[in-house]
């Protein structure tokens, strides 16, 4: 009875068998080249509607292996270059073939950035300012950590470790920050002191830095009061790869006998070194990624600022289905350092200054710490229709900071700081039609820290600052030229038990297409920034005298933007971008730090009321094929401090910021450049710091020219740098001597 | 290309031309200078009991108030400061000429609590050395309280 049953099933099993076995799933390769027939690299090949895709090799080819049967629409895209789509269906097992030949341009091929609008859109179509910098371009230039980087950006200028967005930040003794740090779309400012964490991530693996220019806080909440940037990992390649980089360089002694005479380590160079060691490669064909080592070591261009860092990260890009991706990012950090907070004077700035006190102890100007931070960004991204998709997203971000004892061993963690930074967020993208997008999402962020620079409260070691947040944006393409957006956002954080601070931050932007290569916006937009921890419960006489003020308030910011992009194209000899934004931003209860005569240190308050207004100007320019690249970009700002009956102008901001960049493609593989940094010298600076360290109100305008050579193998750069060539001395913020001239020699090898 | 090339160098180095370079120590002076602020924080006692404030820097440590007389010629102090305010500011200055370094052991504020002589204390102090070269200018913070002032070293 049972042979009866079991002949027929076994017969139909063995007839099925051929068919299970058959492949469900097809592939689909080609080529993408130009209209020359020459390879194109990097060039995003995509299904639209799912996310299967790749990038192109050095030969220019691709393959997208394991992808559904069914009809697709396939699209080849790269900057520079007119996107090019084609039609395939593939059949169970099939492999197809689709080449692309792309029609070089810029006017019609713009740059793809994700910052502004919290989703994927072209350059042109961002109603707002915008600086993008590629990894080519920190290559190039031997940058190893991003606030380097974020020198080169027009607009922007550092005040030692602060980020001014056209002078949105001023300085305030390193806490909070004025400008948002995103990663992959995720805030990563640090949890002890809401600081940009500018070590956190490889340099070797950013694929490009987006600067959001103006309040970004409709789309991004606190900490976007001035504007945002975002640094976009990269993505593993279609072929695997392995690259070092070797840098190496020295700080040139310094030339006034009297700073010599107060520090031996002046006399010499002074050595600096990285070496970054990083793999990528797909494992199958839904899993793929890369992991990253580096190791840095700089003696620094002063007594008492030595730094000591290994790295690893790892990012790995799951693809279970074609509707489905798993993205994660992690790394750890291990850091050692000496932080010099202020000089001891102009006869004597190599050296860390003190201020002496009344107390058992005078305050001294060098921090000396070991770090190590521990960064976790899992997201999901999920395809339910070519017209809807979400993505789920979590972050974790801990720090755990020791001081180090005269002998340089780190005291008990209970003397340092114990910090983490988690939540999660959700987004909806929806585009119902081509002229329609709509974004909603949700986050919720927790802040844990407990430092020996807070007091505890009721027996609570951790201060903490919950916040959640809802937003939504609405574009509308109006007709052919118009596209407006909307966008509005709800934040509300925890500051105490019985105590919410909440924000509704509105945005409205409008741009008008009035030719194929020239657009009109105009941008509204509020910002606001929650005072940090530190800003509200610091307590500290070790470093600098300063006492708490758990009352502060938010800062808040409205923005306003005119601007304009065009660009021009001739033909292989010279393409032409420009620039120009007219802004004014209008801030209140800006944080600034106060001497308090009652208390004898100062505190953290909130005091200004300030307008900031000015000019932007970019102009590119790329001759020759490329072989004559250059970049001017040109702030004028008008700060001015509304504080008092009458204006001043605000602290710590230039008026006249200038950057220019060129490079020459030179016969027999070479290549040479200069980058040349200019800001005027400040109109006015905060004098109290001055009546306690000396000559720290001593500035002068900053004037740095950047020189490099490089000669490019296919599998191997050799880049000669000279910064500061002119050996130019002067100060980013008060009281501390930027690098002098330094040599730096980096090699790139692919093996 | 040879024209854009050099032409761009041109331009960079001309443009820096007249250029200085930079910050640079200030120069040389063989005056040396202590700076300072005294914050008052608690209630100011009667006029008759505050007759004088001033800073002193010494280069000794005294042991009561009649070394202060006997050791004239080795301390230096600022003119008299202001009476019943919340803060004042006060300078001394050094003339160094041909001296390598002055070192002052202790220093502080002097308060002339009566009409004698050694009618003399100090109201707040700082007991760390002060070494001062030609050129140098020393910094100093003080928060006095007139409820709790300080004592010489040997006052019991």
């Amino acid at each position: 009875m049972r042979c009866a049953y079991l002949g027929p099933w076994l017969l139909v099993s063995l007839a099925a068998a051929p068919l299970q076995a058959q492949p469900t799933r097809a592939t689909l390769e080609g080529t993408v080249r130009d209209v020359y027939g020459n390879p194109i690299m990097g060039v995003n090949v995509v299904l639209i509607g799912t996310l299967y895709g790749a990038a192109t090799d050095a030969h220019g080819y691709y393959v997208i292996e394991n992808v559904p049967a069914g009809s697709y629409t396939v699209r080849a895209s790269a900057v520079g270059y007119v996107p090019a789509e084609a039609s395939v269906h593939l059949s169970p097992g099939a492999r197809e073939r689709i080449d692309f030949a792309l029609v070089p341009t810029i006017v019609e091929a713009p740059e793809v950035v994700v910052t502004a609008a919290r989703r994927a859109q072209p350059v042109e179509q961002v109603p707002v300012s915008l600086s993008v910098l590629p990894l080519s371009a920190l290559a190039q230039r031997g940058i190893a950590t991003l606030d380097e980087a974020l020198r080169y950006v027009p607009g922007v200028q550092m005040a030692g470790n602060q980020v001014n967005i056209r002078g949105s930040s001023g300085f305030t003794y390193n806490a909070g920050s004025r400008v948002l740090l995103l990663v992959d779309g995720f805030p990563m400012l640090a949890p002890d002191a809401d600081g940009i964490p500018f070590e956190l991530l490889p340099i070797a693996q950013i694929d490009r830095i987006e600067v959001l220019k103006g309040p970004g806080s409709a789309l991004y909440g606190s900490g976007a009061l001035g504007g945002v940037v975002q640094v976009i990992t990269r993505d593993f390649p279609e072929q695997a790869e392995t690259e070092v980089w070797l840098s190496s360089g020295a700080y040139k002694p310094v030339r006034y006998a009297e700073w010599r005479a107060h520090w031996d380590g002046a006399r010499q160079w002074r050595p600096f070194g990285t070496a970054i060691f990083t793999h990528a490669r797909r494992l199958n064909d839904r899993l793929g990624g890369w992991i990253h080592a580096t190791y840095l070591r700089d003696t620094g261009h002063l007594n008492a600022n030595e730094r000591t860092m290994l790295q690893g990260y790892a990012k790995l890009r799951w693809q279970p289905r074609a509707d489905v991706r798993v993205v994660v990012l992690s790394g750890l950090t291990w850091r050692r350092s000496n932080a010099f907070l202020y000089w001891n004077g102009l006869r004597d700035p190599l050296n860390p200054g003190r201020i002496p006190a009344s107390g058992s102890k005078d305050a001294v100007g060098t921090n000396d710490t070991q770090s190590l931070q521990w960064t976790f960004l899992p997201a999901l991204t999920h395809v339910l229709s070519p017209q809807l998709f979400y993505t789920a997203g979590g972050r974790l971000y801990a720090l755990a900071l020791r001081p180090l004892d005269e002998q340089g061993r780190p005291k008990p963690l209970s003397k340092g700081t114990l910090g983490f930074r988690y939540g999660g967020q959700l987004q909806f993208d929806w585009q119902p039609t081509a002229s329609q997008y709509l974004t909603l999402g949700a986050t919720a962020d927790a802040l844990a820290t407990r430092s020996s620079f807070f007091p505890e409260a009721d027996h609570q070691p951790f201060r903490s600052q919950p916040e959640i947040a809802v937003f939504g944006q609405w574009e509308q393409a109006l007709g052919l030229h118009w596209r407006l957006t909307g966008g509005l956002r709800f934040d509300a954080y925890q500051v105490r038990a019985d105590r919410w601070i909440t924000r509704l931050s509105p945005k409205t932007n409008l741009l008008f297409q009035a030719q194929r290569n020239l657009t009109l916006h105009a941008a509204f937009g509020l910002g606001f920034r929650v005072p940090s921890l530190a800003e509200r419960y610091i307590e500290n006489q070790d470093f600098f005298p300063i006492v708490s003020n758990p009352d502060l308030l938010p800062e808040t910011s409205t923005g306003y933007e005119l601007g304009l992009r065009y660009r021009k194209n001739a033909g292989s000899l010279a393409e032409m971008q420009l620039e120009l934004a007219l802004f004014r931003t209008e801030y209140q209860d800006l944080i600034e730090p106060r001497f308090q005569r009652e208390r004898l240190a100062f505190q953290f308050v909130n005091l200004t009321h300030a307008r900031i207004q000015g000019l932007e100007t970019l102009l590119k320019l790329n001759l020759l094929s490329n072989r004559f690249e250059s970049q001017l970009g040109y702030t004028w700002l008008d700060a001015k401090d509304l504080t008092g009956p009458q204006p001043l102008p605000l602290s710590f901001r230039s008026r006249h910021l200038f950057k220019g960049g060129l490079t020459i493609a030179l016969p027999a593989q070479l290549s040479t450049g200069a980058d040349l940094r200019l800001a005027s010298r400040p109109e006015r600076i905060d004098s109290e710091f001055a009546r306690f360290v000396p000559d720290a109100d001593v500035t002068v305008p900053v004037r740095v020219l950047d020189l490099r050579l490089s000669w490019q193998h296919p599998k191997l750069t050799l880049t000669l740098l000279v910064k500061n060539a002119l050996d130019y001395y002067y100060v980013e913020r008060p009281a501390l001597l930027a690098p002098p001239r330094h040599l730096q020699l980096q090699l790139q090898w692919r093996p | 290309m040879r024209f854009f090339y050099f032409g761009g160098v041109l331009l960079i180095f001309g443009l820096f031309a007249g250029c200085d370079g930079g910050l640079a120590p200030p120069p040389p002076s063989p005056l040396a200078h202590i700076e300072g602020s005294v914050y008052y924080t608690g209630p100011w006692p009667p006029a008759d009991s505050v007759r004088e404030l001033r800073f002193v820097a010494l280069r000794f440590v005294p042991q009561n108030a009649l070394d202060l007389l006997l050791r004239f010629n080795e301390l230096v102090f600022s003119d008299t400061l202001r009476r019943f305010v919340d803060y004042d500011t006060f300078r001394v200055t050094l003339d160094l000429r041909g001296v390598v370094a002055d070192t002052f052991y202790y220093s502080g504020i002097a308060w002339k609590f009566g009409p004698g002589l050694l009618d003399w204390r100090p109201l707040v102090v700082y007991d760390r050395p002060i070494i001062l070269r030609p050129g140098d200018r020393w910094l100093l913070v003080f928060e006095a309280d007139f409820r709790r002032p300080a004592s010489f070293p040997g006052t019991p």
